[in-house]
């Protein structure tokens, strides 16, 4: 079993039987249900005062992000959008200034996500979705509408922040723009 | 609570006539709380001297809190009089790893080649423990442990007792990939740990000029660390972790320029020494 249970993680979810399964597939339920409270204000209040300061690993995701010409979109252990970096302005269409944190009822609609048939995408099937309720990484194409009004066609790669066997932190979605006939397709 | 410096030398201990006023002993703070509980910071090689001057009547409860596990954090360990001592109950608190539990990635200390008793066979049996990861009671003192941005896993303290609080973050590089004048507060490591503390004890191991050239290695600079105590409100910033190689008149130079660099409602500085102690 990889100690950081994401092995585990994958087994749980891929098949049963695995050692450690159980437990790990325990864990993730505990995240499945924080997740499902995600639009719940009393619920996110209570977490935000339990952290005065962001998990180390959030500020060195967020250094990270900055530096890099890759758009990155962190967010933290409850799937508030916490940042997105520079890189990733022109293909949502907006700056973070703007934005601000959203939580991640409002960040999984604030784009319109859709797939190529214009069919929209919940929560739970984007990448960072699956990335905490399975704790594993996931990769889609899909389609967005930036801030700016404008439908881009987009592939996003997820994957969660485990800081121990079963304990996320938060996730990190790394995604770019798919060629314009892609776009154009729709 | 009263604190008090057995070391506070960064990296490698440095005894000699250079060093002689700060000391060379590397990094080990002793927190005696008003219950009588006595916690230890760091296992540096301060923490010889300090089994010795315990003697006999040591409590039977030690705990020992490491930061990380680079050798001047933990080298004193199996020189500490008390875990020769099978009466006594020592817990050793440390970071959390991904990966091992503490006392695996601790116990190659204890074996040959690199030492010839084992850890299975140290009298006093210690307990190792990892930190948790929310704040936790030992006597009358409140602990916080979180991680801080060093290489490795590494963790800075908190002791709380009757409202006043010490932090201690010796090994600490929060500037690193951040703007600490600018950045939002609660995106500054180490930040939660430090707020308000009536004592900080602070890594400030080189000048601004050394930094420079070191970006990544786990340290401050003197300009950092005050900007560090200034966004977390500590009421007195004591410099800690000097360089092995800086002398007691070049660490004079770093006090000097700290005291430069502090603002109107800046708390005060000064520079770790060997006996240095605080009531709070």
């Amino acid at each position: 079993m990889c100690p950081l249970g994401v092995t585990a993680c994958w087994q749980g979810i891929r098949g049963p039987g695995a050692p450690g399964v159980r437990v790990v597939e325990m864990r993730l339920k505990a995240i499945v249900i924080r997740f499902a409270l995600l639009g719940s204000r009393p619920y996110r209040r209570l977490m935000t005062e339990a952290h005065a300061q962001r998990n180390l690993i959030l500020i060195l995701a967020r250094d990270l992000a900055s530096r890099l010409a890759t758009p990155v979109f962190v967010v933290d252990h409850e799937g508030t959008l916490v940042y997105f970096n520079e890189a990733a302005e022109p293909v949502l269409g907006g700056t973070y200034a703007e934005t601000g944190e959203l939580r991640a009822g409002e960040w999984a609609t604030e784009w319109t996500p859709t797939d190529d048939e214009g069919r929209s995408i919940p929560l739970e099937d984007l990448p960072l979705g699956v990335a905490f309720r399975e704790g594993r990484a996931s990769h889609l194409p899909f389609r967005i509408v930036g801030g700016d009004g404008v439908a881009r066609a987009i592939e996003a790669t997820a994957f969660p922040l485990l800081i121990r066997q079963g304990e996320i932190v938060g996730a990190i979605a790394v995604f770019w723009e798919r060629p314009a006939e892609e776009t154009a397709k729709r | 609570m009263k604190v008090t410096v057995w070391g506070c030398r960064g990296s490698l201990a440095s005894p000699g006539p250079e060093t002689v006023r700060f000391g060379g002993q590397t990094s080990c703070v002793t927190v005696h709380l008003s219950d009588g509980s006595l916690l230890i910071l760091d296992a540096g090689t301060g923490i010889r001297p300090l089994g010795m001057a315990l003697g006999h009547d040591h409590p039977k409860r030690i705990d020992i809190f490491i930061t990380h596990l680079h050798t001047d954090h933990i080298e004193g360990l199996r020189f500490f009089d008390p875990i020769w001592d099978p009466s006594v109950e020592l817990n050793v608190w440390g970071p959390p790893s991904p990966v091992r539990e503490l006392r695996s990635r601790i116990a190659p200390y204890f074996a040959p080649p690199f030492f010839p008793v084992h850890l299975r066979n140290i009298p006093s049996h210690p307990e190792f423990r990892d930190a948790p990861t929310s704040t936790w009671r030992i006597g009358s003192a409140a602990i916080t442990a979180q991680l801080i941005k060093h290489p490795g896993p590494t963790v800075g303290y908190r002791v709380e007792e009757n409202g006043a609080a010490l932090a201690y973050l010796p090994d600490h590089e929060p500037a690193l990939g951040s703007d600490l004048s600018t950045v939002e507060a609660e995106w500054i490591s180490g930040c939660a740990l430090a707020e308000g503390a009536a004592v900080l004890l602070h890594d400030a191991q080189y000048t601004q000029e050394e930094y420079d050239e070191r970006v990544g290695w786990g340290h401050s600079s003197t300009e950092d660390v005050v900007t560090f105590a200034r966004r977390t409100g500590s009421r007195r910033l004591v410099l800690f972790h000097h360089d092995p190689l800086h002398t007691d008149e070049q660490l004079e130079g770093i006090l000097a320029r700290a005291i430069e660099l502090r603002a109107s409602g800046d708390g005060e500085v000064e520079l770790a020494r060997e006996g240095l102690t605080f009531e709070l």
